[in-house]
């Protein structure tokens, strides 16, 4: 045989062998495949079944790892001249010319029958040219090869693993979308620490004080990024931090009602005798125009009328009871100005009242410190409750409570399954079941007739405040009137046993509230009136704790006749001007009259503390929380 | 796959080439297919095992026209032909022959070797079954040995010797079936088929019609041994032979190799016999087909009439009527060409 057909036939094995090693890198990834799946499989698994964050590119790590290894081994591998022969017969159909070929020039394979004989190697070779040449065609990329059933299984197996890790649902999913919504929360309670530092700063109120808060709030933001994800010990830090800057000062916002009276009381008095008007500045405080009434007042004290003069002794007098238990200086001071003017002694009332202004001063930066504490308070409380909000969908279908600040088509809608109606809050239908003790009332978004119409049936003797000063005396059974008035169509039983036993701080002692607060001989404190229809906010899951309204809000009353007839919005706070009058008998409770009378003011302090505490312990909204502080607040007025 | 032309030969001690041989085939083929109508494959098959140097047991109806083509075949070989009709009183030495007193011409007496009908080269022992099993153990011995003993004295049987026995598959009265190991010296056991409706036409007009076909004579028997030399020659790669090792070895049902049918209905397998004769009938095929090497379907090609007769069907295979081919052909299909 010629040089150059046999230089031929090696090119033709050549390219033989390079094709077997392609198929030998795809047997070898053939086999590797099920186990480069599985492994990409247990990967995504392991991030979607744990809570173990793997990097997103990390199922490719195995299946690449097996591409490279089957290619690996195929480099490494050997294909001798017998195996590219063979192939190449099997391709083309040269009957294994090729091959017998190649085993004669190796000298091993002739018939094992006649061992001895000469090699027809020549013949071989020759016919073995002559059929390659004829025969000779392109070699496919990847030769053809069989998959065993094994492997075909095991790549089925693998690639199921996969789908199954991949579609598979999850529980960890909830779990990493909890955690996600506590980052999220974690990132507005930074956010809102911020926004509340900077608010201290610009405070007027002392520096040690602001320092201390600033320090508080910066322990604050260390604990809650300490705390990461975990929305339990977010909450467990805001109160915490709560917990530390209320120590800072002991005072609050709802002392210094009394005060805040005698001061307002100043200015009164400054009106009605030397014609004083306050400035009009938006930024002062009762204190502090208190305090420009009474510096006013001590510079012009002396052209008083001697009527004048004698009225304001008395009133200072009564200012100086009034504010004894607070500021003993204050006091001091109203009884020294009484005296002096009982007196006719002007210069030394002149001082008198120059010193009521420089407490006043003095107890207005008390008041800011105890506000902004207060509101720092109130800040972390947001957090805290804004945390144990559940953002998914359906946990937020079953909050049931009306938020002040949504529309009632929101809430409705906010609501899922409950018995919602569109207009139901429209119609201002208690939103969720109204009793007598808890005061629930889902109308609070204003609109007319809301608390009216809550279909609210109160046993028990109570007095409301009403926008015309007087009070509204309960007796017997109330029944709603007036066109938005519906009776409640649903049982209130069951957010009646809920919220009365939230509330019986509050609303559980026998009728002693009056005048502010609707007086309720209750005492444990489970309501005992029906509640509205069903509103928007009926789910059953979330206690709601709402302030109540006050029944017959500037509407008359009569009988015991709740009256919402005019369709106006209930007010959530007592008019200033309707607790002069409001000292009046509540008189039923399911028909039996009491004689219990009790100034309010004796027992707003316990009801605001019992309010306030209520609300620190007792999971609240927070806008509910501020309602109810700025009612209590405002009763302190 | 059209192949070159080879011309050299193959060795000093052959003086022939495969062109040579695959021309001798065709012709003999050629002039047997003058007078036999039909029956294509199994003259392929007798000249496959003649030239393989074996012998062939033909399985047939008679009537068919195993004689006549045994005839023709001797016709066209130049060959030496005798025929014995094998009865169940026929003594062996009716067939290898027997001293016999003679008187010389000086009046002594000695005894001289009277050769039986086997001394020749194409011998056609009809109806080998109904002969008694030592008549034909007689016969398949000199088959195997190629040579005769009697008293003490060897008689070599005549080069090419190539005994063509036949029997009748469906008259087994009166019959003494071959056993087992006489069986294994066939090379090859062939089925006549019977005639298709076209070639029983043919076969009408000719026998029927005065005209008398006549074979040429082709090859003589030194060529007949020539090619045989060749056919022996016949390079085959070593995983071929692996292939035929393994298809012979899945016919043991013992064998983990062997298939679901072997291991239900066989109850023995092929004889190492049997993988020569493999072998042999694949270079033949190979050389007929014009190459000089062994290729995996001449391997197929021989299993069934090399196999047919060597494995040994057990009680289910018989009591269900399995077919020895059957049997093969699975073995055939399930057993995968080697890899080198």
């Amino acid at each position: 045989m010629d040089e150059t057909r046999r230089q031929e036939i090696d090119a033709l094995l050549r390219d033989a062998k390079s094709s077997l090693r392609t198929r030998e890198r795809f047997k070898v990834l053939a086999l590797l495949l099920p186990l480069g799946l599985a492994l990409a499989g247990l990967l995504i698994g392991i991030s979607r079944f744990t809570l173990l964050e793997l990097p997103r590119w990390s199922p490719l790590v195995p299946v690449l790892a097996m591409v490279a290894g089957a290619f690996a081994w195929a480099a490494t591998r050997e294909v001798s001249h017998s195996q590219a022969a063979a192939y190449l017969d099997r391709a083309w159909g040269l009957d294994e010319r090729l091959s017998t070929l190649t085993q004669l020039e190796r000298r091993r394979a002739f018939t094992v029958l006649r061992p001895g004989d000469d090699l027809p190697l020549n013949l071989v070779a020759e016919d073995a040219w002559y059929a390659a040449r004829k025969s000779n065609r392109q070699l496919p990329w990847v030769p053809r090869f069989e998959v065993s059933r094994s492997t075909l299984a095991g790549i089925a197996l693998g690639a199921g693993m996969l789908l199954f890790a991949l579609f598979a649902a999850s529980p960890a999913d909830r779990v990493r979308a909890e955690i996600a919504s506590a980052q999220e929360a974690l990132a507005a309670q930074l956010q809102q620490i911020a926004a509340l530092r900077t608010e201290i700063e610009q405070l007027g109120i002392p520096e040690n004080l602001k320092n201390s808060m600033l320090t508080e709030l910066n322990n604050l933001e260390k604990a809650l990024q300490a705390a990461g994800p975990d929305k339990s010990a977010l909450r467990a830090a805001l109160g915490d931090a709560q917990s530390k800057i209320g120590a800072l000062t002991p005072e609050r916002v709802n002392q210094w009602g009394e005060i805040i009276r005698a001061s307002q009381a100043l200015q009164e008095m400054a009106r009605r005798t030397v014609l004083w008007q306050p400035p009009e500045v938006d930024d002062l405080t009762d204190l502090s125009s208190g305090a420009l009434a009474a510096e006013a007042i001590g510079t012009g004290v002396d052209r008083v009328s001697v009527g004048l003069q004698a009225e304001m002794a008395q009133e200072l007098d009564s200012l100086s009871r009034l504010v004894l238990a607070k500021s003993r200086t204050l006091a001091t001071a109203f009884e020294e100005g009484s005296v002096s003017l009982y007196g006719r002694n002007m210069s030394r009332a002149s001082q008198a009242f120059d010193a009521m202004a420089e407490e006043l001063r003095r107890l207005e930066k008390r008041e800011l410190s105890a506000q902004a504490v207060e509101q720092a308070l109130a800040r972390l409380e947001d957090g805290k409750q804004e945390l144990l909000k559940d953002h998914s969908p359906e946990k937020r279908a079953q909050v049931g409570f009306n938020r002040g600040d949504r529309t009632p088509e929101q809430a409705g809608e906010e609501s899922g399954g409950a018995t919602s109606q569109p207009n139901a809050g429209a119609e201002g239908e208690g939103a969720t079941a109204t009793d007598g003790a808890t005061g629930l009332d889902g109308g609070r978004s204003g609109v007319p007739g809301a608390s009216a119409g809550s279909g609210e049936t109160q046993q028990g003797s109570g007095t409301s405040p009403n926008t015309t000063g007087g009070a509204v005396e309960g007796d017997g059974p109330l029944q709603p009137v007036g066109p938005n008035a519906q009776p409640g169509g649903a049982n209130g039983e069951s957010s009646r046993g809920e919220a009365g036993t939230l509330d019986a701080p509050v609303a559980g002692n026998p009728g002693t509230v009056s005048g502010g607060i609707t007086r309720v001989e209750n005492p444990q404190g489970v309501g005992t009136g029906q509640s509205g229809q069903a509103g928007p906010t009926a789910g059953p899951n979330d206690r709601v704790y709402v302030p109540q309204a006050v029944p017959g809000a500037r509407g008359s009353s009569e009988g015991g006749v709740n009256s919402g007839s005019e369709g106006a919005p209930a007010p959530m706070l007592p008019d200033s001007a309707s607790t002069a009058g409001s000292e009046e008998e509540g008189s039923a409770v399911g028909g039996k009259l009491t004689e219990i009378r009790t100034p309010y003011r004796e027992v707003l302090r316990e009801y605001a503390e019992r309010a306030t505490e209520a609300l620190e312990n007792t999971f609240v909204p927070a806008d509910a929380r501020k309602l109810v502080r700025d009612y209590f607040s405002a009763l302190g007025q | 796959v059209t192949t070159g032309t080879i011309t050299e030969p193959v060795s000093e001690r052959t003086q022939i080439t495969p062109d040579v041989f695959r021309d001798r085939a065709l012709r003999i083929e050629t002039e047997i297919g003058k007078v036999i109508v039909g029956q294509r494959g199994l003259i392929h098959q007798i000249i496959t095992c003649l030239l393989a140097g074996g012998n062939a047991l033909l399985e047939g109806v008679p009537g068919l026209g195993k004689t006549v083509l045994v005839k023709t075949l001797a016709r066209v070989l130049d060959c030496e032909f005798n025929r014995v009709q094998f009865t169940p009183d026929l003594m062996p030495a009716d067939i290898v022959g027997t001293n016999i007193l003679v008187e010389d011409e000086r009046g002594g007496k000695e005894f001289r070797f009277q050769q039986g009908p086997i001394f020749t080269n194409l011998l056609l022992a009809d109806e080998i079954n109904r002969a008694t099993p030592k008549t034909q153990s007689a016969l398949l011995e000199a088959m195997q040995e190629g040579t005769v003993t009697v008293a003490r004295n060897n008689y070599d049987l005549p080069k090419p010797f190539f005994v063509l026995a036949t029997q009748n598959p469906i008259e087994m009265e009166g019959t003494y079936p071959l056993p087992e190991a006489q069986l294994d010296r066939f090379l090859m056991k062939l089925l006549v088929e019977f005639p298709s409706a076209a070639e029983l036409v043919a076969i009408s007009d000719r026998t029927t019609s005065g005209y008398e076909a006549k074979a040429e004579r082709v090859v003589s028997g030194r060529d007949i041994l020539e090619m045989q030399m060749l056919a022996r020659q016949t390079p085959i790669a070593t995983h071929v032979t692996t292939y035929a090792v393994r298809i012979l070895r899945a016919t043991h049902p013992e064998n983990e190799e062997a298939t679901d049918s072997v291991r239900r209905y066989v109850r023995y397998g092929g004889s190492p016999r049997g993988l020569q004769a493999i072998i042999l009938a694949a270079k033949i095929y190979a050389l007929l087909d014009g190459r000089f090497n062994v290729a995996f379907r001449d391997i197929r090609n021989a299993v069934l009439p090399a196999l047919r007769h060597r494995i040994i069907l057990n009680f289910d295979g018989e009591a269900e009527g399995i077919r020895h081919d059957a049997v093969l052909s699975s073995v055939i299909e399930q057993v995968p060409e080697n890899e080198p």
